[in-house]
C-alpha cells in the first residue's frame, strides 16, 4: 500500500529524514513512534504531498506520490498535528466544505457524511458550530472529514497529543473500526503505550533514521531479550545469586521482594537450561516469569542504543 | 456552474458575523449622513432663492470617490489573514491534500474579499440612488459604477492575497499591499510625469526665435497610465459627473500622439481595465505558486 525508498529530507543544511526505507501493507495500522525533532511530521508531509522530498521514492498503492501528487490525492487523508477551525461554521457545513474541495455537491454527499459523523460518535453535533466543540470531538471530526473522499490511506498526525484517556479511548475504537473496514492508517505519536494497543505494526524513529519497524508481535518477540527474568527461590538463594553472576549471559543480578530479578540474555531454551543449573546445585526454584515485555522498554533500549551511536537492526 | 467552495464557505461565515451587519450599518450611517447634509444645504439655499437640484448630482463623484477608498482600504485588511490564517490554523494544509488547486483557493478568497466589498457598495444603492431620483443622473452610470468596482476590487483583492501568501505576519501583509498599490498609482503616474517632462523639455529646446524646429509626439508614454488600477475608475467617475474623460483629452493632443496612442485613449477603460486584470491574474498566479508545496506541479485541472 505505502513503500517509501530511501527518502531523503534536507532543510537547508539540515538533514531531517536521512534515507528511510518503509513498506507498509494494505489494511495495516502503522505506528510512528520517535522523540520530538526525528522527522514524523516531515515523512508524512512528504507522503501527503504537502511536502517536496529531496531524495528518493514514495508509492502509494503503486502510484509514484512524489511525481504525480494529484493522483494520490484521492488516495490519502491527512489530519494535521494540529487542528484548526473556523469561526461560525456548523459541523455540517464544514464537512460540506470539504465534500465541495473533492468536487461533490452536498446533495450528494449528504448520507455519507451522516454515516461519517455516526462513526465518529458525532451524529448529534452535525448543526453545532464548529468552534464550540470540544478537543476530543473536534479530533473526531477531523478524523471523519479525512474520510469524506473515502481515502484508502489515512495519516494522523499525532492525534492523540491533547486528548484525556476518555477521548483518547474512544479515538483508538474509531482507528481500530476503520483499520477492521480495511483502510491502512499511520499514526504518529512520541508516546509508546498509546500505539502499542492499537497499531499492528510499528516504526521507531530518531534522529531522521527509521532505526526499527516491523510487526508488534515481532518486536515484542524482540522485547523477550530486553525483559528481565524474575526467578522466585525459596532455597540456597546464595548459590543461585553466585551462579547467576559467574553466567555469561546474565547481567544486572538483583533480589526484588524475594526475587531475584535478572536481565538475561537468551530464548526460552537457554531459560531451561538455565533453570536446569540451578535445579541441579540444589537451589529450590518456586516461581521463574518473565516482565511482561512492553514496547516502551524496547523503545527505551533502542534509542539508548542509537544515543551510543550504532544503528539497531 | 459549480461555486468556489470556498467563496462559498466564506459566504456561510461572513453572513453569521455580527460584525459585518454593525459595519454596514454604519457605513450606510455615514452615507446616509452624508446626504442629508447635501440635502440641508441645498434646503438653506432654496430659501434664499431657486434650488439647484442638479448639485445633488455631486453625490455621485462623493460617494463613489468613498467607496473606492473603501476598497482601497478595507480589501488590504481583510485579505491580509486570507491565507496566513489558513496556513497558521493548518486548515491550508488540509485544503492542498484535496484536489483543489492551489489557484482555486487563491481565487476563492479573492472572491470572498470581493463579495464583501459589493455588499456594501450594493446597499449603498438606495442613498446613491438620491443622485439619480432627485439630481437627474443617468442610471446606467450606477451599473457602470458596480462594474467598476467589481474590477478595482479584483485588483486590490489579488494583491492582497498576494501579499497574505508571502508574508506571515497581517500586519506585514497589510503594509505591503498598500506599498504595492500606492507603488502602481504614484509609481505609474510619476513615471508617466517624467518621460512627459523629458519630451517636452526636448521639444522646447528646439525653439529658435520664432518657432519651434522640432515636433512634438509623446510617443509611447501613455503606457505608463495604462498600468494604473485606477484610470479607468476615475475617467468613468469624472466622465459620470463631468462628462469628461481621458478620450477628450486624447483628442486634444492627437497631433502629438501616434495612431496607436490614439486609439487607446479613445478606448482607454477597455484596455486599462483588461491590462490591469491581467495584472491581477498574474499576482493570484504568484500567490498560488506560493502555497503549493511541491516546486514541479503539473497544473493539471482536477477538478470536475
Ligand atoms: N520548515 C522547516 N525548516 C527547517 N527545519 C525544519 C522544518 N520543519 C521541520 N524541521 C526540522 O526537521 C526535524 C524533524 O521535524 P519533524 O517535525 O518532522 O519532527 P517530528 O518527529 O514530527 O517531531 P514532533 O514529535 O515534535 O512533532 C526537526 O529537527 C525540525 O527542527
Ligand atoms: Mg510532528
Amino acid at each position: 500500500m505505502l513503500e517509501i525508498r530511501n527518502l531523503v529530507k534536507n532543510y537547508g543544511k539540515f538533514q531531517a529524514l536521512k534515507g528511510i526505507n518503509l513498506h507498509i501493507e494494505r489494511g495495516e495500522i502503522f505506528g510512528f513512534i520517535g522523540p520530538n525533532g526525528a522527522g514524523k511530521t516531515t515523512t508524512m508531509r512528504i507522503v501527503c504531498g504537502l511536502l517536496q522530498a529531496t531524495a528518493g521514492e514514495v508509492y502509494v498503492d503503486g502510484i509514484d506520490a512524489l511525481n504525480e501528487p494529484n493522483r494520490i490525492k484521492r488516495k490519502v487523508g491527512y489530519v494535521p498535528d494540529f487542528f484548526g477551525v473556523y469561526d461560525n461554521l456548523k459541523v455540517m457545513e464544514y464537512m460540506n466544505f470539504f465534500a465541495s474541495m473533492y468536487g461533490y455537491r452536498p446533495k450528494e454527499v449528504s448520507e455519507s457524511i451522516h454515516g461519517l459523523l455516526e462513526l465518529v460518535n458525532l451524529a448529534d453535533k452535525e448543526n453545532a458550530y464548529v468552534d464550540g466543540l470540544s478537543r476530543g470531538m473536534k479530533q473526531r471530526l477531523c478524523v471523519a472529514r479525512a474520510l469524506i473522499h473515502d481515502p484508502e490511506l489515512l495519516v494522523l498526525d499525532e492525534p492523540a497529543s491533547g486528548l484525556d484517556p476518555r477521548a483518547r479511548y474512544e479515538l483508538k475504537e474509531i482507528l481500530k473500526n476503520l483499520g477492521d473496514m480495511g483502510k491502512t492508517i499511520i499514526i504518529s505519536s512520541h508516546i509508546l503505550p498509546e500505539l502499542s494497543e492499537m497499531c499492528t505494526s510499528i516504526g521507531v524513529m530518531e534522529k531522521g533514521n527509521l532505526i526499527m519497524s516491523g510487526n508488534v508481535e515481532e518486536i515484542m518477540q524482540r522485547s523477550k531479550g530486553v525483559a528481565p527474568l524474575h526467578i522466585e527461590v525459596v532455597k540456597n538463594e546464595e548459590t543461585a545469586v553466585r551462579m547467576l553472576k559467574e553466567c555469561p549471559a546474565a547481567e544486572k543480578v538483583s533480589i526484588r521482594d524475594n526475587n531475584i530479578v535478572v536481565t538475561f540474555d537468551g530464548d526460552d531454551l537457554a531459560v531451561a537450561d538455565l533453570i536446569r543449573q540451578l535445579v541441579e546445585q540444589e537451589v529450590g526454584i518456586c516461581k521463574v516469569f518473565r516482565e511482561k515485555g512492553n514496547l516502551e522498554s524496547v523503545f527505551l533500549e533502542i534509542t539508548e542504543h542509537v544515543q551510543e551511536g550504532g544503528k539497531v537492526q | 456552474m459549480m461555486m468556489n467552495p470556498i467563496l462559498n464557505k466564506e459566504l456561510t461565515v461572513g453572513s453569521r458575523s455580527i460584525k459585518m451587519s454593525i459595519h454596514l450599518m454604519l457605513y450606510n450611517l455615514i452615507l446616509g449622513g452624508i446626504a442629508i447634509i447635501t440635502l440641508l444645504i441645498l434646503r438653506e439655499e432654496s430659501a434664499y432663492g431657486g434650488a439647484d437640484y442638479q448639485s445633488l448630482m455631486a453625490l455621485f463623484p462623493i460617494l463613489a470617490t468613498l467607496q473606492c477608498f473603501i476598497i482601497l482600504f478595507m480589501i488590504p485588511v481583510l485579505t491580509a489573514s486570507s491565507i496566513a490564517g489558513e496556513r497558521e490554523r493548518q486548515t491550508l494544509d488540509v485544503m492542498l491534500t484535496t484536489p483543489i488547486s492551489a489557484f482555486s483557493i487563491v481565487l476563492g478568497k479573492v472572491f470572498s474579499a470581493m463579495a464583501q466589498v459589493l455588499m456594501y457598495v450594493l446597499s449603498s444603492i438606495p442613498i446613491m440612488s438620491l443622485a439619480f431620483i432627485i439630481g437627474g443622473m443617468s442610471w446606467s452610470y450606477i451599473l457602470g459604477f458596480i462594474v467598476m468596482v467589481i474590477y478595482a476590487s479584483f485588483y486590490v483583492g489579488a494583491v492582497g492575497v498576494y501579499c497574505s501568501a508571502k508574508k506571515k505576519k497581517t500586519i506585514a501583509s497589510v503594509i505591503s499591499s498598500f506599498i504595492f498599490i500606492a507603488a502602481s498609482m504614484v509609481g505609474t503616474v510619476v513615471g508617466f510625469s517624467i518621460c512627459i517632462g523629458i519630451i517636452q523639455s526636448q521639444y522646447y529646446a528646439t525653439y529658435n526665435g520664432n518657432g519651434y524646429t522640432g515636433t512634438l509626439n509623446y510617443g509611447l508614454t501613455p503606457l505608463w497610465m495604462l498600468f494604473n488600477p485606477a484610470v479607468p475608475v476615475a475617467n468613468y467617475v469624472c466622465h459620470a459627473f463631468f462628462g469628461y474623460s481621458i478620450a477628450d483629452l486624447g483628442a486634444s493632443g492627437k497631433d502629438n500622439l501616434p495612431a496607436s496612442m490614439y486609439f487607446l485613449t479613445q478606448h482607454w477603460n477597455v484596455f486599462g481595465v483588461i491590462v490591469n486584470i491581467l495584472v491581477a491574474f498574474w499576482f493570484i498566479r504568484r500567490a498560488a505558486k506560493n502555497i503549493n508545496p511541491l516546486k514541479k506541479v503539473k497544473s493539471k485541472k482536477n477538478q470536475g
